[in-house]
């Protein structure tokens, strides 16, 4: 098949299936993964004000011993520093940001490591939380035996270590949870990207291999 | 100029005007019509969001090539090879005004071996049959032009070849 002789059936090409609008607002929402990753983190910055309020009221809704609120509020004040940062400068960040004027190759990387920051952030904003939330299981933990007049100094020594080694389980648990959530949610759309990104650039790597080697030999010749 | 630009039904008129463009570049991304739908109304969205940055300094075609084909490429949905299971034979014929029997089956059979092809393949396809050059190629996918010379060659050859197998003969 002659390519060069096709060009003129190209040009002329019905294109009846292409709807143009007569307004914008008639195109549908977006749908690429990049504007859904926009999206999911406009949802989750709102169910993160709700979850701060609501666990701002916590120890009132979930009474605990008044002397531990003093480490609840301290811990809760971490937690809204944290979120903050996390999830409003990364917010910001993401809706400011538009990857699809620039060429492909610089478009696609900046797309990927957009990705990839993202992942990142979902690993340390769960690594973050990690501390949080074992602060209040254990303030709960403590109010309980405070209630019964006992601390931590009363439980026996085979109990402190199952739950030292319970505390152990269920981190790294959450930690590998967290990491294979990123894996199965962005892992794939990530991987595919990459896959673009090494064919464009795995030319350029040999062809600038042979330019260094040609000018080695040049430089070989010239030094006879 | 900008004002001009930056209307909508300036760009809606664009988009009339380009949507040669759409209509290819689903072509060669997608393989079933409700999925090339799918992109050209993404790129439509994703080509709006960008046009406020869009100062008319270059060509409008070629800053809806980059958009579009960038786009396509990061798309991803539903990219199956199911032209592997496709019958050549049926390809259909199209019809329009200027209705070439021959070369709208030419056309047909180019498509769907098209899709047998990587997206940065269809990509260096898509510019060629635009008659853009090996350098303006390059400038629009970011890589050398000699690096662009190599994969058009090598895509070409490897094209020819899946039309080969397809039993098709010209």
């Amino acid at each position: 098949m002659n390519l060069d002789k096709l060009k003129s059936a190209w040009n002329n090409e019905n294109t009846d299936d292409v709807h143009i609008p007569s307004q914008i607002k008639q195109l549908r929402q977006a749908k690429h993964p990049l504007d859904k990753l926009k999206q999911n983190m406009n949802k989750e910055w709102y169910i993160q004000i709700v979850t701060i309020l609501f666990l701002g009221f916590f120890p009132q809704l979930f009474p605990i011993h008044p002397s531990l609120h003093v480490i609840y509020y301290a811990s809760y004040t971490l937690l809204v520093v944290i979120s903050a940062y996390y999830l409003n400068l990364f917010r910001l960040f993401y809706n400011r940001i538009n990857h699809y004027t620039a060429d492909t190759k610089d478009s696609l990387t900046e797309i990927y490591y957009d990705f990839k920051l993202n992942i990142e952030r979902y690993h340390a904003f769960g690594f973050l939380l990690l501390p949080t939330a074992l602060i209040v299981i254990t303030l709960y933990a403590y109010n309980t035996l405070l209630e019964k007049g006992k601390d931590f100094s009363s439980l026996s020594s085979e109990f402190r270590l199952t739950l030292i080694v319970l505390t152990l389980v269920v981190s790294l648990s959450f930690i590998l949870s967290i990491l294979a959530w990123t894996r199965y949610y962005y892992g794939p759309y990530v991987n595919q990207l990459k896959k673009v990104l090494d064919e464009l650039k795995a030319e350029e790597l040999k062809l600038e291999q042979e330019i260094k080697n040609g000018l080695k030999e040049e430089d070989l010749k010239t030094g006879e | 100029m900008l004002t001009d630009y930056s209307s909508e039904k300036t760009f809606l008129n664009l988009m009339e005007a380009h949507k040669g463009i759409l209509h290819k570049v689903a072509r060669l991304y997608m393989d079933s019509p409700e999925d090339r739908e799918d992109l050209q109304q993404e790129i439509m969205i994703q080509l709006w969001k960008s046009y406020q940055n869009f100062k008319g300094d270059s060509a409008f075609s070629s800053w809806m090539y980059r958009v579009a084909i960038n786009t396509a490429i990061s798309y991803f949905k539903k990219e199956k090879r199911r032209s592997d299971v496709y019958d050549y034979s049926s390809a259909k014929e199209p019809e329009n005004e200027d209705y070439n029997p021959e070369k709208d089956r030419q056309l047909e059979i180019f498509y769907l071996a098209v899709q047998q092809l990587n997206s940065v393949e269809k990509a260096l396809i898509f510019y060629f049959m635009e008659g853009l050059s090996h350098r303006e190629t390059g400038f629009q996918l970011g890589i050398s032009e000699g690096n662009v010379r190599v994969k058009l060659n090598r895509t070409k050859e490897k094209l020819q070849q899946i039309i080969k197998k397809t039993g098709y003969e010209s």
